[in-house]
């Protein structure tokens, strides 16, 4: 094989189409050969630097195929007609009634129209800042549709509150625009959310030299969905494909949603159900609608400039997060590890030891992104705390779907940076983060390993007349292990069963915690301390009275427990009577803590004495448990 | 080459008939990035590209009934494609030449390989190498290596004897590296 042949089959050993025996003389000839090794080397460089160029292939942004009717309505049309905005739209309508045909990879970067040049817009940064569930909001939580619906069943029906909250963020999207001309020009943003704010948009032109004026700004949200583009065609013509393969012709007399009524020319009218159609195809697309949510700026530029740098700054719905906390208990501390601390109970009992869990923490933030447009490599910003919102109605109108969605494990470390901002904390990732339309995300955001929390039981006779509450007190400070402002948010306690697998025990929910503060995590009800109290004694004379409750507390337990008795006074108390030791935790709100041995059962009794001088508009929060109870002597009504 | 590699799709050239919308529109679909791939050879642009690509697609779409088959779709759709950027250069020519953008990196015909490098992106580099590429090769390469065509489609979409689709593409290809040779270490696969 000489050097002339070999170059003629270099091609095809690269392309792996040599058979056997010719791809075995031609490496016999290369390893001899440098020349023709050294062309084989750069032919391979070649090849790879054309696979790179793949690789760095931007997605897919706009490209589109069009579907039948198309080609009726715009067969004669020129080609680029494509681009201009209605044409657009009727490819996208007809792809909504007919069958949609996206051949779209990613809808990442929108293509922005300009009235006649090629104006183009490019995202090229995008930063979110995610504000925290408003207080207003917290009674609903973050319900599904389908929690709020049922409790809607449950309920009277009539509060309009039952709405999840829809979510609110600060988004700031940089966008290059490309071959602004000079003088006035109309510019198009889509790929905003729907639930975007109109009036709270702002443009601003990021260029020194010679800025746009902004001249006019409009948000066009009339989609042209099925359903719109229907209603936009009522009065105008169209041809209706029945499942069976039958076909009807005629004018649109009406459309209800459901129920389309035809006029076929030259008959009377017809009414169809919509869902006896396969396809509805329209002769023209009604105007004024948009196939997605868009902003139109009519700019004026002073002068030509190959590209502009610019800031849209919005706030829009659809965007929320919420702290979620997993509380992981050590296994099984013996009570008493922390040292028996001897306090001077009731009647000479000594002070159990207090119990001590240990525990891991570790608070991720969940965003969940329902706001119709993914944010690509954004800029991540949670803001935590209660920012005053004034919810006007006409913004709650983007409902917001149920979430569902992926929960990234373990490969996300904490990331997030939290610094302090004005009255708030914000939260930073350090990264930039994709964050998909429909998408749950969530990222690490707090962390603290072998927190010490106090165990310790609460009877408070107004939340359950029964039962004990266990609660979990926590200190958030550095010393613990903690010492970080945590966002409100919900805590899961899981803790190790006998056999040492993590076992979710409960969950609850915490308020906006600062520094320092003390947590108070309740779980739910002990099982084993029975409590019950009943009134003993009331006498009421004209506007005072004087109560005595007994209180009686069952410890099931094989170890003594410290039981924290509630008692709420009513205003006007003047005196309080207990032979225990008591404390007033707030105003109205006393904390008895009686020591119950094991298996023992202890009761006492409390009195207090009070003025009604309201006139009844305050009374002993009790009032209800004792309705049965006439109430009567000078006590106005 | 990525999924788009030729011996994939070389199972599926039995065209579909004409009539059958749906397939059609499935192949055309099928072979659009292809097809934006090689327009990002010819004209340097990706957001160009597709916008071509969405002409030729359009273009190919409305004239289906007169697709016989004898070709391969993506063949047929191929050539469509560049004989639309031809005529756009045709027309192109009584105007001022428009300089191409690149959405992430700019490139211009006559931006060399090393102002790229300075730049430190080696996808630049690659293409305002290709760029400085001779048209006929540049054509060739791009069908071969970007859109994912065998030589014989590119014979058949340039309507060239076999031979010399061979030894333009290798020709191209020398030439390639030759302008790269600054990343040569990069580029050893």
């Amino acid at each position: 094989m000489n050097c002339k042949e070999a170059g003629e089959m270099l091609m095809d050993l690269l392309d792996g189409q040599l058979d056997p025996p010719s791809r075995q003389s031609l490496l016999a000839h290369l390893a001899g050969c440098q020349g023709c090794a050294g062309e084989y080397a750069m032919l391979r460089r070649a090849r790879r630097a054309m696979e790179l160029l793949i690789a760095k292939e931007p997605p897919i942004t706009t490209l589109t195929l069009p579907s039948e009717p198309a080609r009726a309505a715009g067969g004669a049309a020129p080609v680029r007609r494509l681009w201009r905005p209605a044409a657009a739209a009727a490819c996208l309508a007809a792809a909504c009634a007919v069958a949609a045909l996206l051949l779209v990879h990613e809808w990442t970067i929108p293509t922005a129209i300009g009235k006649d040049a090629p104006v183009e817009i490019r995202r090229t940064g995008v930063s979110l800042t995610i504000l925290s569930r408003p207080p207003e909001w917290d009674r609903q939580g973050d319900m599904t549709v389908a929690q709020g619906r049922w409790k809607q069943m449950a309920g009277s029906g009539q509060s309009t509150h039952f709405a999840a909250w829809p979510g609110l963020a600060l988004v700031r999207d940089q966008r290059v625009i490309r071959n602004i001309q000079r003088g006035q020009a109309e510019v198009r943003f889509a790929d905003v959310p729907a639930g975007i704010w109109p009036d709270s948009v702002r443009l601003r032109c990021l260029d020194d030299d010679a800025p746009l004026k902004i001249l006019e700004q409009n948000y066009q949200y009339d989609l042209a969905s099925a359903a719109a583009v229907l209603a936009k065609h009522v009065g105008k013509g169209l041809t209706v494909l029945f499942k069976d393969g039958q076909s009807v012709s005629g004018t649109l007399l009406s459309f209800d949603g459901g129920t389309l009524v035809i006029q076929p020319t030259g008959q009377g009218p017809r009414n169809i159900a919509r869902r006896e159609l396969a396809t509805v195809m329209f002769a023209e697309l009604p105007q004024g609608l948009m196939s997605t949510p868009t902003l139109l700026w009519q700019l004026a530029s002073p002068a030509r400039r190959a590209q502009r740098q610019f800031e849209v700054a919005y706030l829009t719905t659809g965007l929320f997060w919420r702290a979620d906390y997993v509380l992981r208990l050590h296994p099984q501390t013996q009570p008493g590890a922390a040292g028996p601390q001897t306090q001077p109970g009731a009647a000479g009992l000594q002070a159990p030891p207090e119990i001590i869990d240990r525990a891991d923490l570790v608070g991720y933030a969940t965003v969940v992104n329902n706001s119709g447009v993914t944010f690509q490599d954004a800029q991540l910003k949670l803001m935590a705390g209660d920012v005053n919102l004034l919810i006007r109605p006409y913004q709650q109108r983007y409902s917001v779907g149920p979430s569902g969605g992926s929960f990234p494990g373990d490969s996300q470390q904490s990331q997030m940076v939290e610094k302090s901002f004005f009255e708030y904390h914000l939260y930073t990732l350090t990264r930039p983060t994709t964050i998909a339309d429909k998408e749950t995300k969530q990222l690490e955001m707090v962390s603290g390993a072998g927190l010490a929390m106090r165990r310790g039981y609460v009877y408070d006779p107004t939340a359950n007349p029964t039962a004990a509450l266990v609660v979990s007190e926590m200190e958030n400070t550095e010393a613990n292990g903690l010492g970080k402002p945590l966002p409100k948010g919900v805590v899961r306690l899981y803790a190790p069963d006998p056999e040492g697998v993590q076992t979710y025990v409960a969950q609850t929910e915490i308020d906006h915690t600062p520094v320092k503060e003390k947590l108070r995590l309740p779980w739910g009800h002990a099982f084993d301390i029975a409590c019950s109290w009943r009134e003993v004694d009331a006498k009421h004379a004209g506007y005072d009275h004087h109560i005595t409750a007994e209180y009686t507390i069952r410890n099931h337990k094989d170890r003594p427990v410290t039981v924290t008795v509630i008692v709420h006074l009513p205003a006007g108390t003047y005196q309080a009577q207990c032979k225990l030791p008591w404390h007033i935790r707030e105003v109205g709100l006393i904390e008895v803590p009686v020591h119950i041995p094991a298996g023992a059962e202890t009761k006492f009794t409390f009195i207090y004495k009070f003025n009604d001088l309201s006139g009844g508009g305050l009374r002993s929060p009790y009032e209800k448990q004792r309705s049965d109870k006439p109430l009567t002597q000078g006590v106005e009504q | 080459m990525t999924n788009d590699g030729p011996k994939a799709w070389l199972a599926s050239t039995s065209p579909p008939p004409p009539g059958d919308a749906p397939r059609f529109r499935a192949e055309l679909a099928e072979a659009a990035p292809a097809l934006r791939r090689f327009l990002f050879g010819l004209c340097g642009d990706w957001h160009r590209s597709e916008d071509l690509s969405q002409e030729a697609l359009l273009s190919a779409w409305r004239k289906r009934e007169s697709f016989d088959g004898r070709a391969g779709l993506r063949t047929w759709v191929f050539a469509i494609a560049r004989n639309h950027w031809l005529t756009g250069l045709r027309q192109q020519a009584r105007r001022p030449r428009e300089q191409p953008v690149n959405e992430s990196f700019h490139i211009g015909p006559g931006d060399a390989p090393d102002a790229a490098a300075a730049r430190g992106e080696l996808a630049e580099a690659v293409a305002a190498a290709l760029h400085r590429l001779p048209d006929e090769q540049r054509e060739a390469l791009s069908l071969r290596e970007l859109g994912g065509l065998t030589c014989v489609q590119v014979a058949e979409v340039l309507n060239l004897p076999l031979g010399t689709v061979k030894s333009r593409l290798r020709y191209a290809m020398l030439k390639l590296a030759r302008e790269l040779e600054p990343f040569a270490q990069e580029l050893e696969p």
